[in-house]
């Protein structure tokens, strides 16, 4: 059972870190750690004797390395190197935190989700029922109409809801969830004697960026990928769904200059006429709470327009950013639309 | 006749509200001086009006929804390709969970312990489970 090198070629035994196998990686174990690896390379017990030709590979890169050890009671230089190493390879890559990307994602789902233009959209008409409209716009057909197309617009928000979601899940580094395999990693290596307490901190600290390393350059290859392939359909798609709630207001409007010409308007006018004392006041009072709530749906759509629009500006900056290469400014641009999408969505009025 | 898209509806819509809105505006502003089958006329017309606009807004957005498929189309399967991408995320940590079981395993074949090996392969077992 082996598991051949990335960086040698050479096999190494499966269940070892690379830190206990890769001559490069060699963290100058214990002579007896390299036995009891090569004893379970090849299949023996801790007891049986090692292929020679096995001990001679070992030994004689377990030695090479010997004097590299500045740090005798942890041996943990090689594998400092390896993390040093890495790092230079992601601060160049600029892969170091995708978590601008991530919160970017996540504030654009959490803002072009908001379902409340949707539910509006047909109450609208309910409303200017009451308002005292009687024509084709508020029948039963054009209500049942607009329910439809509600549902068909939260449905359409729900999709770009999933697709932040997802980029912003793909950009998130859940480096907890190393860090508990890694440990159980540490340990088991301690149980089984492989490595002492102290060695097993450089391994830890290796294996962990390693790992990180990996995932955040397979996690930046996959966002670039998706979001320059997929740009042309977002920047398509909110521009569509913006028009939709742009719409929404123009209706709203209508209803808000229906009520506050034909319903409150007229009244107040009349009660004047009628020479009521105190209910043109009334009137103006309860009316102006009233349009308050219509203004408050008005601003949240607007909101909902702004959001939408954020969220495809800050799509195509990115892509043109990915387009370019450059990882320093995609994530300076995600950061910049992150912080926007936020604001907008405080802004939002429950 | 060229059929009117949905934004030319929309922009009709919009122009028909405002229209709507001046009517209702000129009756408030000359209240006093208007009679009352007047001010019934201007009051049916601003109602009228805004039929159409909201008429308009009901049939153009319903097209504009339409459109708006193939592109949500697309965008689903991106979402898809990013939850596959996600699921790989997820199987390179189990093969660091994996890693550390083999490394148990050698622990426990290292001490011949049965019962630890037993323990340890069930353990394995249970992380390559499909």
């Amino acid at each position: 059972m082996a598991i051949v090198s990335w960086r040698t070629g050479r096999s190494r035994p499966s269940g070892l870190p690379p830190t206990l196998f890769d001559p490069g990686l060699q963290t100058a174990a214990s002579e007896n750690i390299t036995t009891r690896c090569l004893t379970l390379a090849a299949g023996a017990t801790n007891t049986q004797r090692v292929p020679a030709a096995a001990k001679h590979f070992f030994v004689n890169h377990t030695a090479a390395k010997q004097p590299f050890s500045i740090c005798p009671r942890h041996d943990c230089l090689p594998s400092l190197l390896f993390a040093i190493l890495l790092g230079a390879t992601l601060a160049g890559t600029g892969c170091t935190s995708l978590k601008p990307v991530a919160d970017f994602g996540l504030n654009a789902s959490g803002l072009v989700g908001d379902p409340a233009v949707a539910k509006d959209y047909p109450l609208s008409l309910t409303r200017q029922q009451l308002y005292g409209q009687t024509g084709v716009s508020v029948s039963p057909a054009q209500i049942a109409q607009r329910q439809h197309d509600a549902r068909r617009f939260l449905e359409a928000q729900q999709v770009l809801q999933a697709y932040g979601q997802a980029l912003g899940a793909l950009a998130a580094d859940d480096l907890s969830a190393y860090d508990t395999e890694v440990a159980a990693l540490n340990k088991n290596l301690v149980a089984g004697k492989f490595a002492t307490t102290s060695q097993t901190a450089g391994y830890a600290a290796a294996v962990k960026i390693g790992f990180r390393w990996g995932t955040s350059l397979y996690r930046a290859a996959k966002i670039k990928q998706l979001i320059l392939t997929y740009n042309p359909n977002v920047q398509a798609a909110t521009a569509q769904l913006a028009t939709v709630v742009d719409s929404y207001l123009t209706g709203l409007a209508g209803e808000q200059g229906m009520f506050a010409q034909l319903v409150a308007g007229r009244a107040r006018h009349s009660a004047v006429d009628q020479g009521i004392d105190g209910l043109p006041q009334l009137i103006t009072v309860l009316a102006d709470g009233y349009e308050q709530g219509l203004a408050t749906k008005a601003a949240n759509a607007r909101s909902l327009i702004a959001g939408l629009k954020k969220f495809a500006q800050g799509h195509q900056e990115l892509a043109v950013t990915l387009h370019q290469g450059t990882w320093k400014s995609t994530l300076a641009v995600a950061r910049q639309y992150a912080a926007e999408l936020r604001q907008i969505i405080q802004s939002l009025t429950p | 006749m060229t059929p009117i898209t949905q934004l030319d509806a929309l922009a009709l819509a919009k122009l028909f509200k405002e229209a709507a809105l001046a009517v209702g505006q000129y009756q408030l502003d000359h209240w006093d001086a208007l009679a009352t089958s007047q001010r019934r006329e201007l009051t049916d017309t601003e109602y009228a009006i805004l039929d159409h606009s909201q008429n308009l807004i009901t049939a153009a957005v319903g097209v504009q929804l339409a459109e708006t498929q193939p592109s949500l189309a697309d965008i689903q399967q991106a979402t898809a390709l990013a939850t596959q991408a996600i699921q790989r995320l997820q199987e390179f940590k189990q093969v660091l969970a994996v890693a550390a079981g083999l490394v148990a395993l050698g622990a426990a074949v290292a001490t011949g312990s049965p019962t630890a090996m037993a323990s340890v392969v069930s353990s394995l077992l249970a992380l390559v489970k499909p």
